[in-house]
């Protein structure tokens, strides 16, 4: 069993367990997907599953090698003339690649994308590579769930063959499936979905105050609990914004207390898993 | 365009993106080390972009050391300037606005 965490934005991270089975089977699930691949350029901390998934089994199970690239997100690798390149893509990978595309035009690349929202970058990329991408949506507690073609005009996710989406109240994605973590029976995403087909959904939201900043989960919530904590009689609020970089990111507002600055270097001191805000103002009350 | 527009130029694209810290830094201060984590790998690359956008260069990270120029707000605007003064004289036209293709 190989445990995979999930930061707890106020609070202690949770342990998620999965089988190398689960492990092996998410692999051949996703690489039915991708076509041939010859070597693995992974930008995806494989502490994390998706990194695991793609840098670790994914290359296990094809006997490919695998190139870390993921403490480096300034850098591309070198890319070998001959056979096919799996790029494993975080939001923060597309602008790299933007700023590498005469280079990479004299390859043959494939990529994947998961963690949190597509950007501009990575729609330009696959625009003008006219490269092979998918983005996978999962979680943690769940591995991949569903994926679809990276484009401008791609809305509709489809389940992987193995999940069964649950009806649910809420309009939750809830799913079944054997890759679910261990003690899971079934699982409520905090997406909320449309369902468009048997197999088939629209994203339309969050259910909860959740951000993915470059695919770090960051509870807004939690975050505006913490500085009402450092700062006793302020009020703060995080407010989710789009970033052409991570995907997803926040702004802080709080009413009373420190300069921002200051409360940026209180709020790492305090917690130094939580994504720093994009900007921190003081609000007037 | 004076190196003094340059820099003023450079410290307005930044402010908008490093925050409530970066007022105190001064132009030949290393951005890591004023900043800290405000001015990660992420915020780098995003600085980049940035100033790219604002002056309708190019960087290439191939044959520039973008850690080097872009590691202070000075050497930022000696790259540029240089980026600027090149397209002049090659008559390409480079500026704000030119939206250089990649």
């Amino acid at each position: 069993m190989i445990a995979f965490e999930t930061s707890g934005t106020t609070g202690p991270p949770v342990a998620w367990w999965r089988t190398a089975a689960q492990l092996d089977a998410e692999a051949r699930l996703l690489h039915t997907l991708l076509g041939r691949v010859d070597r693995v350029v992974n930008f995806a901390p494989p502490r994390h599953l998706y990194g695991r998934i793609f840098g670790v089994e994914l290359p296990r199970l094809l006997g490919v090698p695998a190139v870390p690239a993921w403490d480096d997100p300034m850098t591309l690798p070198r890319l070998r003339a001959k056979g096919r390149h799996l790029l494993v893509c975080l939001p923060s990978t597309w602008p790299l690649l933007r700023w590498h595309l005469a280079r990479l035009r004299d390859h043959d690349v494939v990529a994947v994308h998961s963690t949190a929202r597509t950007t501009g970058a990575a729609y330009e990329v696959v625009e003008r590579l006219r490269m092979p991408a998918l983005e996978v949506l999962g979680s943690t507690e769940t591995g991949a769930v569903a994926t679809r073609a990276i484009g401008r005009e791609v809305r509709d996710w489809t389940l992987l063959p193995d999940v069964t989406r649950l009806d649910d109240d809420e309009g939750r994605l809830h799913v079944r499936g054997p890759r679910l973590a261990h003690s899971l029976a079934t699982y409520r995403l905090a997406d909320l979905v449309e369902v468009t087909g048997d197999r088939t959904f629209r994203h339309i939201g969050r259910a909860t105050a959740l951000v993915k900043v470059n695919g770090r989960r960051c509870d807004l919530d939690g975050v505006a609990a913490l500085v009402r904590r450092i700062v006793p009689g302020s009020q703060a609020r995080c407010v989710p914004v789009r970033d052409p970089l991570r995907g997803e990111h926040y702004d802080l507002y709080y009413t009373a207390g420190p300069e921002p600055a200051e409360l940026r270097r209180l709020l790492a001191a305090a917690h130094a898993d939580v994504p720093a805000p994009r900007t921190v103002h003081r609000a007037a009350r | 365009m004076t190196t003094d527009e340059v820099t003023a130029r450079v410290r307005a694209v930044l402010a908008a993106r490093l925050g409530e810290g970066f007022a105190a830094v001064a132009d030949t201060d290393e951005l890591r080390d004023a900043l800290g984590d405000a001015y990660d790998s992420l915020s780098a690359m995003e600085c980049v972009t940035a100033v790219e956008e604002e002056f309708g260069i190019e960087v290439d990270f191939v044959a520039d050391d973008v850690r080097h120029w872009f590691g202070t707000v000075a050497r930022m605007a000696m790259f540029v300037a240089n980026r600027l003064e090149d397209a002049a004289v090659l008559g390409n036209g480079a500026g704000r606005g030119t939206g250089a293709g990649r």
